[in-house]
């Protein structure tokens, strides 16, 4: 478990609570694929503000929820000029933001608010998550197959013998039978 | 859209010859072997056993006797110098290609639970090689996902995003899930259809294991457009990737006698041909308007839903006056085959089951007569087991008989000219397709050499005396079973090896089938020792399935033949580019790390909370309601809480599903599994949030990177 520098000093909370913030905002942006430990401790920091007005929070929460806020404002503010709707803003521009390599090629850049290089913010914006081309809808119906006399009365057969079950068993009784009986006959004979 | 040729149905003289010729032949020397046991049985007075039968193996024979014609006259068009004038290929020679104008072409993958890694995979080279043809622009890819498992749903998702990505083909390359998987594969074609059908001209359908090369596509299309009147044109896949004893000795056997098979069905079926459902062209639109399944009269499995839809599908277009086709020369186009007997009995039940619902369709009004005969040779294809079951049994009654009585059944010299004519028609093929080959060094050489190819072929019949009967008593009971009311289940289909058979699954699937071959064989040998000795390969067979199952279903015996350099096909030793690189992507991309043992089992899930760019890609991939429906929100509630503090174990694997279908739920689930104290959330979801960072920074992708 790795443990806080001397750079942060919450005054409410315990140690051991403020560990685990640690730790899980950590593992939250490693799940980004980003390892900056500034950002971390600047969403601490913030989290610790939040926590003197609300002691019975949990660090955590506020520490992650922290870092979830300042990720979904900076991916809105990058993806403003992209022509999504709101309510998809900000996954869209997650995937933009991995689709553009972000986590691999700018890093350092992640949850800036200035000097982001265009490369990023017009490569986040221009990337679309086309799964399908536009729809032109054709009507393909099922086509009637005329067939015939028999299945008719096949169908008709099968039908009675769903619904009887009993009629069903006496007949493949029947037909076992008659093969076990033949077979006795003609040896006897 | 109507035919351009209105004399569409008008038969080409020659074909109408080589019909007459075929039919002749099949009947001449079926009746003639039916005659000759009705003669046998005539000597000594015919008795009711007899009269019982003759039936039975007239049927039998003319089934023995189909194949040996078409093998024989396949044989004869192969050896011809002249290739055949009828065939599809000859309207386009090589050097008028390049002067017929492409079209726009869908390739579709419709796929169910499968490995991700070979669908993406294989798509990326069939993309690569298009590439390379310098014709890609024509083609876009649909994978059509018709999966209900979670991890293969998530996986196939984060696979596209990732081959988009890497291959820069976002636009050309498409993904769709579909929601309720109405009428499986033939449905979830007819969902591409409905949808995007009218953006293309032709749709090239591929199952999860196809592979083509890109001129292979490129020239199925420009023949399309060479010939307006085809509807369906379809190739001849060639099996690749076997690992296992029984897929490699499937694998050399199709190899090897395939062609003859196919060039013989080719001679006289013409345009009237055969759809297998994949690795084939489409002329969609005719496809929209003709070729929508109805349901058939009745219920599941004889009734309802059509499942074997090819064939269908085939005979419909025809019926709207256009052409099926083999394109049988068109080289890269490849498929893989089931490693296991198990694999292959199940594949077999469902064809088993598709087969038999075209009864209804025989008499059916409008079908070409070679299409009737298709439907009917798929139906003959499954019943002929229980009719050689019953004529076995029939003759262990006639051996006893004559055991009893021997002054009453004197032995004819009839019996051993049709014995000799049964073993003719099942060899002559064989031993003349290995003649050519072992004459020819170029052939030869596409096996492993003379000596190899000798031995694989001498191995080969042994391995199918075993594999025969137990074909035979299962098919038996497939056909049984569906008569009686048992349908199938929609299975995703196994296609690769496992290091170690499972035991328990060989037993409990063949110890009847051993037990029944026990009894049968100790029975003949009691009662008529001579008799047991022509029964022994059948007996033999039933007895052992389950070492059998168990021998040439593990991957070592195969690689052992590997090494040994046997059943080798030209797929294995002069792999083309396409399968050379799909090999070594694969074996990169398997190579890759394997989640925690406790995670493996809802690593789709796991990934879907825990990661934020998957959840953010299915999250976008799902229609975002805007208004929660209020009767579901409740049981999502729960579902999520339960989630939560218990982890997945405590959700059936349905409610997981439901879940992830649920947008608002799976933002809300990555907003606090991440935020939850640890005291407040499943240790599983602990362990999840510690062990997904060691599998990054990389995403986790089926893919090879």
């Amino acid at each position: 478990m790795e443990t806080l520098t001397n750079s942060f000093s919450p005054t409410t909370g315990t140690k051991e609570e403020w560990n685990e913030a640690f730790s899980r905002v950590d593992d939250f942006f490693r799940a980004h694929r980003v390892r900056q430990t500034f950002l971390i401790l600047e969403i601490l920091r913030s989290a610790a503000e939040k926590h003197k007005n609300s002691p019975g929070e949990s660090p955590t929460r506020l520490a992650v929820k922290e870092a979830q806020e300042q990720i979904d404002t900076w991916v809105k503010g990058i993806m403003a000029g992209s022509g999504e709707s709101d309510v998809r803003k900000v996954p869209m521009g997650l995937v933009a933001f991995l689709l553009c390599d972000g986590p691999r090629k700018f890093p350092e850049y992640f949850l800036g608010r200035s000097n982001l290089p265009s490369e990023l913010v017009d490569g986040m914006r221009q990337r679309s998550l086309e799964a399908g081309p536009d729809l032109e809808v054709s009507s393909m119906v099922p086509r009637p197959i005329d067939l015939g006399l028999l299945p008719e009365v096949a169908d008709d057969t099968w039908e009675f013998l769903q619904r009887n079950p009993m009629v069903r068993m006496f007949l493949v009784w029947t037909f076992f039978l008659a093969i076990v009986i033949g077979g006795l006959v003609y040896f006897i004979n | 859209m109507s035919p351009v040729d209105p004399d569409i149905f008008r038969i080409h003289p020659r074909l109408q010859r080589r019909r007459i010729t075929y039919f002749t032949l099949v009947y001449v020397i079926a009746t003639s072997g039916v005659a000759l046991l009705l003669h046998a049985f005539m000597k000594d007075g015919l008795m009711v056993l007899e009269m019982a039968m003759l039936p039975v193996f007239a049927v039998l024979f003319y089934q023995l006797t189909f194949a040996f014609v078409t093998a024989v006259l396949g044989w004869m068009v192969l050896v011809r110098e002249k290739s055949d004038p009828l065939r599809i290929g000859k309207t386009l020679p090589a050097d008028e290609e390049d002067s017929v104008p492409l079209a726009s072409t869908a390739i579709t993958i419709p796929i169910y639970n499968e490995d991700a890694t070979r669908v993406f995979e294989g798509l990326r080279i069939m993309f690569r090689s298009l590439e390379k043809t310098g014709h890609l622009s024509h083609f876009d890819f649909f994978i059509l996902s018709d999966s209900d498992d979670a991890n293969r749903w998530v996986e196939e998702e984060v696979a596209w995003l990732e081959l988009c990505k890497q291959l820069n083909a976002f636009g050309r390359i498409f993904y769709r899930k579909r929601r309720q998987a109405i009428n499986r594969k033939s449905g979830n074609i007819g969902d591409f259809c409905r949808r995007w059908g009218r953006r293309y001209r032709y749709m090239i359908v591929l199952d999860a294991d196809s592979l083509m090369g890109g001129a292979a596509l490129v020239r199925m299309v420009r023949l399309m457009e060479r010939n307006p009147i085809v509807g369906i044109m379809q190739t001849l896949p060639k099996l690749i990737h076997a690992d296992t004893l029984f897929g490699r000795v499937f694998q050399f056997s199709t190899r090897l006698y395939g062609p003859i098979f196919a060039a013989g069905m080719d001679y006289w079926q013409g345009r009237d041909g055969s759809f297998w459902g994949h690795n084939a062209i489409v002329r969609l639109q005719p496809f929209i308007e003709h070729c929508g399944l109805p349901e058939l009269p009745g219920k599941e499995p004889l009734g309802g839903r059509i499942l074997s839809h090819d064939y269908v599908e085939a005979a419909l277009m025809r019926k709207a006056g256009f052409q099926v086709c083999l394109a049988a020369e068109i080289e890269e186009s490849y498929e893989e085959g089931p490693p296991t007997l198990i694999d292959h009995l199940k594949r077999d039940r469902r064809w088993c089951q598709g087969n038999l619902q075209h009864m209804f369709l025989l008499s059916a009004k409008g079908w070409s007569g070679v299409h009737r005969l298709a439907f009917y040779h798929g139906i003959l294809n499954y019943l002929v087991s229980p009719i050689w079951f019953l004529f076995l049994i029939m003759g262990t009654f006639y051996a006893i008989t004559a055991a009893q009585f021997p002054e009453a059944f004197r032995p004819q010299p009839h019996y051993l000219i049709l014995l000799g004519v049964v073993v003719c028609f099942l060899f002559l093929p064989k031993v003349a397709v290995n003649l050519r080959a072992l004459l020819d060094p170029e052939q030869s050489a596409r096996f492993g050499g003379r000596a190899k190819l000798f031995v694989s072929a001498v191995l080969e019949i042994p391995f199918f005396t075993l594999l025969a009967p137990v074909l035979m008593v299962a098919h038996s009971r497939f056909v049984v079973l569906t008569v009686l009311g048992q349908g199938v289940r929609w299975a995703t289909q196994s296609r690769r090896a496992v290091d170690e058979v499972d035991w328990r699954e060989a037993i409990i699937t063949f110890y009847k089938v051993s037990l029944f071959g026990l009894g049968w064989g100790l029975s003949a040998f009691y009662l008529n020792p001579g008799y047991f000795v022509w029964l022994s390969p059948v007996v033999i067979g039933l007895t052992l399935s389950i070492p059998f199952h168990i021998l040439s279903g593990g991957a070592r015996l195969g690689a052992l033949t590997r090494q040994m350099g046997l059943f080798l096909t030209n797929e294995e030793l002069n792999a083309p580019w396409v399968i050379k690189q799909l090999d070594e992507n694969l074996g990169k991309a398997y190579r890759r790390q394997v989640p925690h043992e406790t995670l493996r089992k809802h690593y789709g899930l796991l990934q879907v909370i825990i990661d934020p760019y998957t959840n953010a890609l299915h999250v976008s991939l799902l229609r975002l309601r805007t208004r929660p429906v209020p009767e579901s929100q409740e049981f999502f509630e729960e579902m999520r809480a339960l989630l939560l503090e218990k982890g997945p174990d405590a959700l059936e694997p349905k409610d997981i599903v439901s879940l992830m279908y649920h947008p608002e739920s799976l933002l809300w689930l990555n907003d606090h599994v991440w935020s939850s104290p640890a005291a407040q959330i499943a240790p599983w979801w602990r362990l999840a949030m510690r062990q997904y960072n060691l599998l990054t920074p990389e995403p986790i992708t089926p893919l090879y990177r």
